[in-house]
Order: structure tokens, then sequence, then C-alpha cells
């Protein structure tokens, strides 16, 4: 069961820290989040019955809720994008730099369960089936969630496409 | 599924935004998470292992008593196997006897029709042959046992 924990953590380390930071808005609380879910798998020390890597996303995500919970209403402080601003990267092309701002901040102003599906499936590399396992919902629902961030984003970002 | 064609022009878009990386702080925390559950994992396994030896402690001596002595009669040389003797013998043409004994059993009449009746005779015959071999004086006696039915038709008088 570790080497199984071990293997996934290996292989989605960034998408589970992508979820983590999604949730918490905060990369120390996302680490801590991702640090304590492996905490509480290996103790637990049991297979799941479903999909494994849908198991170690499902006790990340729980464990950076509990973390937004211990973090009040604090702001979040960062994005799970790496944007940099033009004027900071002088050096960057400064279309791309925009660009990213734009995906960025539409997809920060999508509803939480939304940007969920979002992230799960595009930044974190789930398939609709994990990621509706790891979320405890019905596939439909998730997928129908996923449609309407798109159609949103569609919206947003018409000017870039 | 919710993919159509126009969505993956999206996707591309979105997906090409670059993600902020986690840090290596991270990456060890974690990694000691496992180094220390694997310690623990391997001092759990040596413990029962050991508990398990001192709970089957007489079975384990006898166990290496055994082996000890099966190593022991393993390194002794080994006997040599016993050379059959056998006698030389010269090709013999054995001789042989026969001797037949017959008993003529008389069953009667067993039909009878306008013209006469039929008697049945029957002869059982014992045929015995004994084989010798004249150079090592070896018999051997065979038994054939058979059996002849006449029957024979009477005349009226």
């Amino acid at each position: 069961m570790i080497a199984t924990i071990e293997a996934i953590y290996r292989q989605h380390r960034k998408g589970l820290f992508t979820l983590a930071l999604s949730i918490t808005g905060r990369s120390e609380s996302a680490e801590d989040a991702v640090h304590e879910a492996v905490v509480r798998l290996c103790r637990a020390n049991k297979m799941p019955t479903g999909d494994a890597v849908a198991y170690v996303f499902a006790a990340v995500r729980n464990a950076a809720v509990d973390q937004k919970r211990g973090l009040g209403r604090a702001r979040p402080t960062v994005s799970i994008f790496d944007v940099a601003e033009p004027s900071q990267a002088p050096d960057l092309n400064l279309h791309d730099g925009e660009r990213d701002k734009m995906v960025a901040d539409a997809i920060a102003e999508l509803p939480e369960d939304q940007r969920e599906a979002v992230v799960m499936h595009l930044y974190s590399g789930l398939t609709f089936q994990q990621s509706a396992e790891a979320l405890n919902l019905p596939l439909q629902t998730l997928a129908s969630r996923y449609r309407r961030a798109l159609a949103k984003l569609r919206d947003q970002l018409a000017s870039l496409r | 599924m919710p993919m159509k064609n126009d969505d993956s022009s999206l996707e591309s878009l979105l997906r090409a935004t670059p993600l902020r990386e986690p840090s290596e702080r991270m990456d060890v925390r974690v990694e000691a998470v496992f180094a220390n559950h694997r310690a623990h994992a391997a001092r759990r396994s040596l413990r029962l292992s050991l508990d398990r030896i001192s709970r089957h402690r007489p079975a384990i001596a006898a166990g290496i008593l055994i082996a000890i002595g099966i190593g022991f009669r393993l390194s002794l040389p080994k006997p040599k196997p016993p050379v059959a003797i056998v006698p030389e013998t010269v090709a013999s043409h054995p001789f042989q006897i026969e001797q037949d004994t017959s008993t003529l059993y008389n069953d009667g009449m067993i039909a009878g029709t306008d013209d006469g009746a039929y008697l049945q005779i029957r002869r059982r015959t014992v045929r015995e042959i004994w084989y010798e071999d004249p150079s090592t004086h070896a018999k051997l006696q065979v038994t054939i046992p058979t059996e002849q039915v006449v029957i024979q038709k009477v005349e009226a008088y």
C-alpha cells in the first residue's frame, strides 16, 4: 500500500499540490495539506476499494479543506498559476503574460465547484471518472460542472481565441 | 463526456498557462514520511519475527538439530552399492516330457428322433508338460486342459 502511495505521489506531486493550492490559496498551507494527507494515508495503511489515484487525491482534498478551515477568513494570497506580471518580467513576451493573467483571473472567478472540476481534470491530470470518484460525485454531475465551467471560460476568454 | 471539438482549443489554451511548482521542502517532508513509515514497518516485521521465533523455540531447536544431523549424515562417505554376482550360465536346450491323461464321460442319450438317438460322449484331457534345463536343472511345468465333445448317432435296432 505504501509503495502505491509513493508511486502516486511521485507521479502526481504537482497535481496534488495544485489541487491543494486551489483550495487553500496559500502555498505553505497547500504543502502542509499534501504532507498531512500522506501521513494520514500511511497511518491508515489500507488499500482503497476504488481507484488508488482518486483515493490519494480525495485525501489531499480533505486535508486541504481542513487547512482552509484553519485559516479562517484569511484571503487567498496566490493562485495556482505561476503568472508573472509583465512589468516584473521585462524579457517575457508581453502577450503571453497578459494571456496567462486573463486565464488565471477567469478561472479564479469560477464558482468553487466548477473550478474544482476544471483543476482536477485540466491541471491535476485526472480522468473524469477519477475526478468524480475523488469528489464523491456522480460522473454526470462532474461532467455538467465541467461543461458549465468551460462555457463561462469560453465567453470570458473569447478575445484570446 | 463533456468533450467537444470546439472545447479542445479552449482546453489547450487553459493548459498552456504555467502552474506554480511545489517547493522542494514539500518533497523532503513527504519523502521523510515514507522513509519513516518504511523503517517503522521494518521494525514491526522484525519484532513479529522475533515473537514468532520465541513462541516456537522448541520446534526451531528441534529443526536445527535435525538439520545438523542431516548435514552430518550427508558429509559421511557414501557406502558403495553391492556388486551383484551373477553365475555364468551356458545356453542349452531344455528337454521336455509330455503326458496326456484322458477321461471319457458318457452323458447318455441327449436327443431322440424317428430314425435313431444321439449319444453324447465327452473326453477330458489334461496335457502336462515338464521342461527341464539339463545344465541348471531348472524345471517348469505346464498344464493344458482340453475337452472334446462327440455326439454319435445310435442306430435303432
